[in-house]
């Protein structure tokens, strides 16, 4: 177990560590998301009623787009010489390749995240920092890295991965963000936590079915 | 061994032919015209058996994919395949057939419905899996690359459902005349030309599934046969 | 090796190839590109999957326990498969730490300075020239001291000297009963002293007898 988690640590640390040195994830991520944000925000020109009603759908469908374009830098890396094949050589079984990486991209896609979310509350004029939403964004984070990282490594050999990234990635993660979108715009309109409940629920069940079988189905992807 | 096998095929061909007619002669003349919805409800015929051969679709591929998984047998990837083109040109169908319904019948082309939502994002990504394997070089990769698509989509497939449930509980639906309550004759006749047409559905989504099967043999025999005409050094094994 | 047949599609790449490596043996694989080699290396590296057949390392089953038979598998391949952005020790303690070898700061120190990498063991790989590439790679293939060491012609981009080192480093393997299999085109590098070699010709695979 602590062998297992020595191997995740030291996988995740690379991902961090190569991350940090081009800043390609995040900076991508960010700057995407802002822009989609910024031209939402100058057609719509939101006032207190009407970012109520657009603005969670536009805070979150800039978030999976920019997701998309995140996961598909996050892999680049990877084929750069073929330096996966360093990993695949390694004995160390694939699921836990799996989670060193998807837990990488988790943690780009959070910082991610928070700084898209400031662009927003300014653009918008919605406190969004509120904790059922930080909760889902949280929940969201974790199942966009695990599909994403999934479907990013099934695809990375195939020369159309930017068109295909996104028609896997975006039907897939769907439920998500519905649930990201909903407890978004119940908090922001001043419902209880309640409002939000099964939507975190939600958020919850479909985390731990795809961790689970993007963790298992892995070991299929990479083998070529 | 062929010879039963295309006798077998045309008799199923033949089957789908008269099954056809009969529901459509159903269908359109032997079933009264609804009096809420008028004519338009007769596309229901259409769209209710077209949705429920998509769903037999998605249940084959999803079975399909991880029987080739565990055997790595060409055969199963084959039939996934197939039965996902069929699937998406019948979820195609389904999705058209219903919005020519909707506009008259709910006054909007679309709504955020929750059969309607999941529907069209299953549709998206049954394509994504057809789009991918047409990027993909063929072999044992792409066999099992789509194999893992599939699968995801499947176990996907419920969790939409219950999030598009929830999300339709929110935005009420713009149903206005909800598709007829009257319990008469009439009703009989709609249950009994629904289930013919189900049935002969069934045997055009079976028809096209055996010939686009045997059209997936002969491409690969092709490529086969191209590769050993390119390169005669190598063995026929 | 059994029985190990691999199709890319229509294309049967290797053709029911049957493959033995004794221990503390040094075999080479000779055949031109294209034939089938480095197809054959990467399913013993368990990089690929072979369509049919079996392959056993040490007695662990290569297909059912990867990640055990692994641990018993050094490997060069064409490419470095090296992270550009991360520098050469970084990319060693990667592995050695996946290895889960104790004190993996000393084994890189002690295999780069096998390689005569240890000047330049903090600068990135992307800097680096396509031979001092395969050297880091050389490098970590002998990082946990594999029991099979599998070179795919190692030999390119290699200068004089790292050819020696890589030579001395075969014939170490070979002395403390551990076993080399190495694919080559070049058959000056095959001639030297190997206990058995093959050629490779269109996915098959035939004894060779030097001459």
């Amino acid at each position: 177990m602590t062998a297992s988690l020595s191997i995740i640590w030291a996988l995740t640390l690379k991902e961090l560590r190569i991350e940090s040195r081009n800043r390609d994830v995040a900076v991508a991520i960010v700057m995407f998301a802002s822009l989609v944000i910024a031209i939402f925000a100058i057609a719509i020109e939101p006032n207190a009623r009407t970012a109520l009603e657009t603005g969670p759908g536009v805070l979150w469908a800039a978030i999976t787009f920019a997701g998309v374009v995140g996961m598909t830098r996050a892999t680049s890396h990877e084929l750069e010489n073929d330096a996966v094949g360093a990993l695949m050589l390694a004995p160390v079984s694939r699921d836990l390749v799996f989670i060193g990486k998807s837990l990488g991209s988790f943690v780009f896609l959070t910082i991610a995240m928070l700084i898209v979310f400031v662009v927003f509350t300014f653009m918008f004029n919605l406190s969004i920092f509120r904790a059922e939403i930080l909760l889902v964004a949280l929940l969201a984070a974790i199942g966009f890295a695990s599909v994403g990282t999934l479907f990013s490594s099934l695809i990375f050999r195939v020369r159309a991965r930017e068109v295909l990234l996104p028609m896997l990635f975006l039907p897939t993660v769907a439920p998500l963000l519905f649930s990201a979108i909903r407890v978004t715009s119940v908090s922001v309109a001043g419902d209880t936590w309640s409002a939000s409940l099964p939507w975190i629920q939600l958020a919850v069940v479909y985390d731990v079915v795809f961790v689970t079988a993007s963790a298992l189905l892995f070991g299929y992807v990479l083998d070529d | 061994m062929g010879f039963l096998k295309i006798r077998a095929q045309t008799a199923l061909h033949v089957a789908t032919l008269v099954a056809m007619a009969f529901a459509l002669w159903m269908m359109f003349v032997w079933v009264p015209t609804d009096i809420n919805q008028g004519v338009v409800q007769r596309i229901l015929y259409i769209h209710v058996p077209v949705a429920w051969v998509s769903m037999v679709a998605i249940v084959g591929v999803a079975v399909a994919s991880v029987m080739y998984l565990i055997t790595k047998r060409e055969n199963w990837d084959r039939l996934a395949a197939s039965m996902a083109e069929v699937g998406v040109v019948f979820g195609a169908i389904m999705l058209i057939s219903g919005m020519v319904w909707a506009k008259p019948v709910w006054e909007v082309w679309w709504t955020g419905e929750a059969k309607l939502t999941t529907a069209l994002i299953l549709f998206f990504i049954y394509v994504a899996y057809l789009m991918f394997r047409a990027y993909f070089p063929p072999g044992d990769q792409r066999m099992r690359l789509s194999a893992i698509i599939a699968i995801i989509g499947a176990i996907d497939t419920p969790i939409i459902y219950y999030a598009s449930v929830l999300w339709q509980e929110a935005h009420p639906p713009l149903i206005v005349g909800p598709i007829a309550e009257e319990e008469n004759l009439v009703a009989a006749q709609i249950g009994l030309t629904l289930l013919v047409s189900v049935i002969a559905f069934s045997f055009l989504f079976f028809s096209l599934l055996v010939t686009r099967l045997s059209l997936a043999k002969i491409e690969h025999d092709h490529e086969v046969l191209k590769y050993r005409i390119i390169n005669p050094e190598m063995s026929a094994s | 090796m059994n029985a190990v047949t691999k199709r890319f599609g229509a294309a049967t790449v290797l053709d029911k190839v049957d493959l033995a490596v004794a221990a503390g043996s040094f075999t080479v694989i000779r055949g031109a590109n294209g034939s089938g080699k480095s197809t054959l290396l990467r399913i013993a590296a368990t990089l690929t999957s072979p369509s049919e057949g079996q392959i056993s390392i040490n007695g662990v089953d290569a297909l059912r326990h990867s990640a055990d038979a692994r641990r018993e598998i050094g490997a060069v391949m064409h490419s470095p498969m090296l992270y550009s952005d991360l520098t050469i020790r970084e990319n060693l303690a990667l592995f050695a730490t996946l290895c889960q070898l104790e004190k993996p700061q000393d084994r890189v120190e002690a295999v780069a300075s096998r390689l005569r990498l240890e000047a330049r063991l903090d600068e990135r790989v992307r800097g680096l020239s396509h031979g001092y590439r395969k050297r880091v790679a050389i490098a970590r293939s002998i990082i946990h001291t594999p029991n099979l060491l599998l070179l795919d012609e190692p030999e390119t981009g290699l200068d004089e000297s790292s050819l020696e080192v890589m030579l001395q480093i075969v014939e170490e393997w070979r002395s403390r009963g551990r076993s080399v299999l190495m694919a080559t085109h070049s058959s000056d590098f095959a001639t030297r002293a190997p206990d058995a070699a093959y050629t490779m010709t269109a996915g098959r695979l035939e004894h060779f007898e030097s001459s």
